[in-house]
């Protein structure tokens, strides 16, 4: 039989029951956009996470509070309380540890900046010494870092990020403008290079205060992590073991842990794999349920049409041409919904985009395609067989 | 020769205590050109017999022979594109597709055969002209009348060109007149060359007909010509 003719029957079969085929469709609908989202989405994050770590260059080593895994956060944010590092530490690693070209500590955290009664909530708070500047990969676009000079001797100065100087102070020059962060003013000697968002964190929504004002003004004393660059790749793990050396004469096993660029992006991915073992799961459950749903409704379609059937192969169609249109009706049914999925997804990853470099790749596009088609077929071949199985007679006598 | 033949079939519908034999050891032979009525009380097995003709249904017993050809163990399919090439069925229920246009149900063999859409389509609209139905091409069955949708099964019966038209009770549903216009149409198909059987229980239906087999119990009780 022409196949054109039975994907004409099967579209005709299914728009005559529209409300049912579109329920039928929700499970497949469902699957396919979380496959895509968890692509998409998934590379994005990945992305991005890369990317903040590549930023801060190759064989970097983070040391942060607390034992990782039990209260540890990823950049060293949480664990406040059980933060127990002092920036003598960083001294310390400075003057004892070989084969480092540099060490520098930093306090992170989010506060809040005001400017002329005008406030702005959930900005990144950094607290760093000037030997930050050297490893991250931070440039002022106007203005200037603070010295050394101006961090020993605890200056109220602050560099902002461009968020900050566009959302908060509505786009007037900057500079030697006063700031207020935690109910104190600072004068603003610098303006950040825009950086974007990373992991749907606008990165220039950000104050940058010498560290040593941050302790005087705030009371911040303690770093909550502090990077260590090792002068070389191959030296990474002697270094690293040279700091859990040198830290365990004054803190605990559990009180830090030294983690290597790559144990970081191992975390990072790790926390991913359960994001996407978690998409995974629904994604597989769904297509199960959508899969069993379109068998459901074709049974019962092969059912209402017996007699559909039975004419068809009185005048002529062979067992192999029933098989053909039903298997085709129910592949046309969870294509439709791998398209709809994929639409669906696809605006879900234009709307991520506005935090993270998501894209649908044409990679997640065939699989989507091909995850539904293959539903339908597994799924439409016992109700098709059923059909071109009907004896014919049986069929025309069936009321 | 035979256009279809029945050769000493028997058929039996369930198994041991509950078998029902319904044709018992049947030969018949239709020639071209015939126009054949097959009449009987009711369940004596006209339909079951018309079914068997048209490779609907497998005999239990014996073997229908179609152009001379044996059809007894031939695959599902062969079987198709017979009754696809060479038979046509008109049913008591006319079994239209619903939903589906009078020039898609004409046309519906056809998908069955290799044919091009645009003759498919000519093929038919001149089958619909031919039983005055050129004004409801795209009408719906539920919207035509008995003596119309009847008119659709007999064009969708002739579009495959089919060597034999076989009629199961195709006035059974109609009123008399329409009936007659019905009996009307099949019987110029006759005049034309199609040989034609009908199955019917009305007897002065079987009057305007050929050949006359009264079926009874399963069996042939009388086949005589007529006129
Ligand atoms: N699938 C079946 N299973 C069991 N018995 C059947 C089956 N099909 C037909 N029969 C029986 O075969 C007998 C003949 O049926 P058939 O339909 O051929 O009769 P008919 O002569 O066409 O009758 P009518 O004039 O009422 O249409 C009936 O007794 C019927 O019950
Ligand atoms: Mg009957």
């Amino acid at each position: 039989m022409d196949i054109i003719e039975s994907f004409r029957t099967a579209f005709s079969a299914l728009l005559r029951n529209k409300v049912r085929s579109a329920l039928t469709m929700l499970g497949i609908i469902i699957g396919v956009s979380s496959v895509i989202l968890l692509i998409s989405l998934g590379a994005g994050l990945q992305k991005s996470i890369t990317a903040q770590f590549e930023k801060l260059g190759t064989g970097t080593l983070y040391v942060v509070p607390g034992k990782f895994g039990e209260g540890g956060g990823l950049a060293g944010g949480s664990g406040m309380s059980t933060n127990k590092f002092k920036f003598s530490d960083a001294d310390r690693i400075k003057r004892e540890i070989n084969n480092i070209s540099a060490v520098t500590p930093g306090i992170e955290s989010i506060t809040s900046v005001e400017y002329r009664g005008g406030k702005r909530k959930g900005v990144i708070f950094l607290a760093i010494d000037s030997s930050f500047f050297a490893i991250g990969d931070y440039n002022v676009k106007q203005g200037r870092f603070f010295t050394e000079n101006e961090n020993k001797n605890a200056k109220r100065v602050v560099i902002v990020g461009q968020t900050i100087v566009e959302k908060l102070m509505g786009g007037v020059n900057p500079l030697n403008k006063q700031i207020s962060v935690r109910g104190k003013k600072y004068k603003i000697i610098g303006v950040l290079e825009k950086q974007g968002s990373i992991v749907g964190q606008d990165q220039d929504n950000m104050v940058i205060l010498p560290a040593e004002t941050a302790n005087r003004q705030i009371g911040f004393d303690r770093p909550t992590w502090i990077l260590v660059k090792a002068s070389s790749n191959e030296i990474i793990p002697t270094v690293k073991k040279d700091i859990e050396k040198l830290l365990l004469n004054r803190l605990t096993d559990d009180d830090f842990t030294v983690l290597t660029q790559e144990e970081s992006l191992n975390i990072a991915e790790q926390i991913l794999g359960i994001v996407r073992v978690v998409f995974v799961g629904i994604a597989a459950i769904s297509l199960v349920v959508g899969g069993i749903g379109i068998s459901n409704i074709m049974f019962v379609s092969v059912t209402e049409r017996t007699r559909e059937i039975g004419l068809r192969k009185a005048v002529g169609a062979a067992p192999g041409d029933i098989f053909i249109q039903f298997l085709i009706e129910a592949v046309t049914l969870s294509f439709a919904g791998g398209a709809i999925g994929l639409l669906l997804a696809s605006i879900g990853t234009l709307a991520a985009r506005l935090f993270m470099p998501a894209v649908v790749t044409p990679f997640a596009v065939i699989l989507a395609i091909s995850f539904s088609v293959a539903v339908g077929i597994i799924f439409g071949v016992v109700p098709a067989l059923r059909a071109s199985k009907l004896e014919p007679i049986e069929a025309l006598r069936y009321e | 020769m035979s256009v279809v033949s029945a050769k000493n079939i028997t058929k039996t519908f369930g198994e041991a205590p509950n078998k029902t034999i319904v044709l018992k050891n049947i030969s018949l032979q239709i020639n071209k050109g015939e126009f054949l009525s097959i009449i009987g009380p009711s369940g004596s097995g006209k339909s079951t017999l018309m079914y068997l003709l048209g490779l609907l249904d497998v005999p239990t017993k014996g073997a229908i022979y179609i152009n001379g050809q044996k059809t007894k163990d031939i695959s599902e399919k062969d079987r198709a594109k017979l009754r696809n090439r060479e038979i046509g069925f008109v049913f008591q229920t006319y079994n239209l597709l619903p939903r589906t246009s009078a020039l898609a149900n004409v046309m519906l063999p056809l998908n069955y055969s290799n044919v091009s859409r645009d003759e498919r389509k000519s093929k038919a609209m001149k089958l619909l002209k031919d039983v005055g139905l050129s004004h409801r091409i795209s009408s719906f069955p539920s919207q035509l009348s008995g003596g119309e949708q009847q008119r659709v099964a007999i064009a969708r019966s002739l579009i495959c060109g089919p060597s034999i038209i076989l009629a199961d009770e195709p006035t059974g549903n109609l009123d008399t007149k329409t009936g007659e216009q019905i009996i009307n149409i099949i019987s110029q198909l006759n005049k034309q060359g199609k040989t034609i059987v009908l199955v019917t229980h009305d007897n002065n239906i079987a009057k305007k007909t050929n050949r006359i087999v009264t079926i009874k119990d399963g069996q042939v009780l009388s086949d005589k010509k007529n006129r």
